[in-house]
């Protein structure tokens, strides 16, 4: 059978097609105004990536903030449920997700079919999410991409205190004015991030093996802050962003 | 088809009825020639019987009040800004900026403000004494406030604490006698503290019934019906009531009429709940879930205790073989400061509480609101969310405010219930 799941995000829809237990086709598309189109926009992409028309496919579901503004599929789930279930799926001894997007960011314990068993969301505080790597990149005036490397070359172990991105833009730009190095500024950023979903692993209990998924995972300078505030290692799953949209497919098939 | 046959409670419309006769008595108070007191609720409607009688005085319940804002969605804004265009913090409590922009605007539901000739207040949470000192300057009247250190569990304290309330109450009841010119009288007090009795030892006895599968009471119904407690405890018109409501729950319990008809999840819901967002409830009924109590509403003005090996259980403080009813005002006054047992905001009583609830009413999760708009009760909750985890007990949590929507995110709450709902291997039975 052939299913298909949507993620439709905060900043970006992914879609992910399946067929016995295959990945066939992905894509990610940014939402505009329309979360509807967005959504019809990245399962096309994905279906072309595959080499299937819509015909072919059997259920969608949509997961992610935006699930319910997608009209065309059979149900939905939450990214909670969604998460957990793609990460078991692509990474089979994980028992912890950890999944960090745009604006959230979201531990999630499972058993060993991907059911949920607990979880714990950062949803009001940006310090928690990729926005405020974003925020901070800019601040510091580097892409996303070098912002996330540079702070791997960082030479000293620097504290942020702010935990809010308005009050941590202006310690970074303090920082920038005392002439620190932007490798041990960029760090700072990512442990500042780090500490915050530490906290949040903790209070679901971690189990390894943890994963983590979601948009900031592709941040080497993030992952390896992670890795460093759990105190072990983290599995990256190749394509990240779309745990949430495999979930969602897998969820459909049943 | 429904698995259980649902009804509407019978006394619901007395409930109403009884509620809008109280405000009605608020706003009235003036022209019938009684005198006028606020405060937040507590064992002070005792001591203003005692002076003046059941019918003698109107009380203005300053959280049902600040609570009556909070669900009105308008008003609320408008008193809110009010607050804070003033200069106050965001962060005290929201029931109390609701109650303080009412006064500054001068604005009620009903029309004005009711503004009262007294203030009384027992300071059981660390914000009341501020919340009527505040309005007693700014509306240059007296105010007494009884301090209540360690928030109602005098039990624990033993002695010198029952004394010191004791003390405070001998000051009261001469304080109110020099500004009313009314003189205390004894009787009317003993009678007041005996109904108080009644109805806490009512109020346990009906949220002990819902132990029964089905859940007989909702929560959402729960906090409704328990607003003759929380206004009136101490009158005639509460004893009566909370007997019809207790006949009423054990005929429900007897017939199994249930408060959501597919209960097939019974949640605990605590902390205040967002007064605005009670729907919430409603949604979480889609999926087959019944909230059957928790400490912030079980634990009001009732009678609770511990049996040794640490269950909770409804207990009778009046009317049991061998009871004797106060022989005079100051044994009467013990009487007062003695059981509750729910210890209402001490984080230590609550997390006790909560395991109690959590082991015997059938219970397969809770959920917090961590609750922005209210410190009083927002202590220990994330100690209590532990303790249940380590009971095994699934719990989730979402943020938001009592009394003020600007700390309110719906599409977020809701779907932080969906993934609990998912993880607890529910779906919507219906949209
Ligand atoms: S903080 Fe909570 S308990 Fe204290 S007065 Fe406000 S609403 Fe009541």
């Amino acid at each position: 059978m052939i299913t298909a799941g949507i993620d439709a995000g905060n900043q970006t829809v992914k879609a992910v097609i399946l067929k016995d237990g295959a990945i066939l086709g992905h894509s990610i598309a940014f939402v505009g105004a329309d979360t509807e189109a967005s959504a019809q926009q990245a399962l096309d992409e994905a279906l072309k990536m595959a080499g299937l028309s819509r015909d072919e496919v059997g259920k969608v579901f949509s997961t992610g903030a935006g699930r319910k503004l997608v009209s065309f599929v059979a149900g939905n789930a939450t990214e909670t449920t969604c998460d957990a279930r793609g990460a078991v799926w692509l990474l089979p001894a994980t028992r912890t997700v950890i999944d960090v997007g745009a604006e959230e960011g979201r531990a999630v314990r499972c058993d060993a079919q991907g059911k949920v068993t607990d979880f714990s969301v950062n949803e009001k505080c940006g310090a928690g999410s990729g926005t405020f790597t974003e925020a901070m990149a800019r601040a510091l005036e580097v892409s996303l991409e070098d912002f996330g490397q540079m702070s791997l070359g960082s030479q000293q172990n620097i504290q942020m205190n702010a935990q809010c991105v308005v009050f941590a833009e202006s310690e970074v730009v303090s920082l920038i004015h005392a002439q620190t190095p932007k490798e041990d500024i960029a760090r700072a950023v990512h442990d500042a991030i780090a500490d915050r979903i530490t906290s949040l692993t903790h209070m679901v209990g971690m189990e390894k093996e943890v994963a983590l998924i979601g948009g900031v995972a592709r941040n080497p300078g993030f992952v390896d802050a992670l890795r460093r505030s759990l105190g072990c290692d983290i599995s990256v799953p190749d394509d990240p962003q779309i745990v949430g949209a495999l979930g969602a497919a897998l969820m459909a098939a049943g | 088809m429904a698995k259980y046959p649902t009804k509407k409670f019978d006394c619901w419309q007395l409930a109403k009825e009884m509620q809008r006769k109280t405000f009605e008595g608020v706003m009235t108070a003036r022209e019938q020639g009684k005198i006028l007191i606020a405060g937040s609720s507590g064992f002070q409607g005792c001591f203003l019987t005692g002076l003046a009688g059941a019918d003698g005085f109107a009380f203005l319940s300053s959280e049902a009040y600040g609570g009556m804002l909070s669900a009105n969605t308008e008003l609320q804004k408008e008193c809110i800004r009010e607050v804070e265009r003033r200069g106050y913090s965001p962060d005290l409590c929201s029931y109390m900026r609701n109650y303080w922009g009412s006064a500054f605007l001068n604005r009620s539901p009903w029309g004005e403000f009711p503004h009262a000739d007294l203030y009384v207040q027992p300071a059981i949470c660390d914000t009341h004494a501020k919340w009527t000192t505040t309005m007693a300057e700014y509306h240059g009247i007296p105010c007494f406030v009884i301090d209540v250190t360690e928030a109602m569990d005098f039990d624990k304290q033993g002695g010198h604490h029952k004394q010191y309330f004791i003390d405070q109450g001998l000051e009261l009841i001469e304080w109110l006698e020099k500004h009313t010119g009314k003189e205390f009288d004894d009787e009317r007090f003993i009678e007041s503290v005996v109904n108080h009795q009644i109805t806490s030892d009512l109020w346990a006895e009906i949220c002990e019934m819902n132990k029964a599968v089905p859940c007989p009471m909702d929560q959402k119904s729960q906090y409704s019906l328990s607003n003759a407690i929380i206004r009136e405890h101490h009158s005639p018109g509460a004893v009566r009531f909370m007997t019809l409501l207790r006949d009423e729950m054990k005929d429900r319990v007897a017939q199994g009429i249930a408060a959501v008809g597919n209960e097939s999840c019974r949640l605990i819901h605590d902390n205040c709940p967002a007064w605005y967002a009670l729907h919430i409830f409603r949604y979480m009924e889609k999926y087959g879930v019944v909230c059957v109590g928790g400490h912030y509403g079980m634990a009001f003005t009732s009678s609770w205790a511990y049996t040794e090996d640490g269950r909770l259980k409804a207990i009778k403080t009046v009317g049991y073989p061998g009871w004797q009813r106060p022989s005079n005002w100051e044994v009467a006054l013990r009487v007062l400061v003695s059981g509750g047992g729910g210890g209402a905001l001490l984080p230590d009583a609550g997390r006790k509480f909560t395991l109690g609830v959590a082991r015997d009413w059938n219970i397969n999760g809770a959920l917090f609101h961590l609750n922005r708009g209210c410190e009083g009760w927002s202590r220990g909750r994330m100690e209590i969310i532990y303790a249940l985890r380590e009971m095994g007990l699934p719990t989730s949590t979402y943020e938001g405010s009592t009394g003020d929507m600007k700390d309110w995110n719906e599409a977020q709450v809701l779907n932080r219930i969906d993934s609990f709902m998912e993880s607890l291997d529910l779906s919507r039975l219906e949209d």
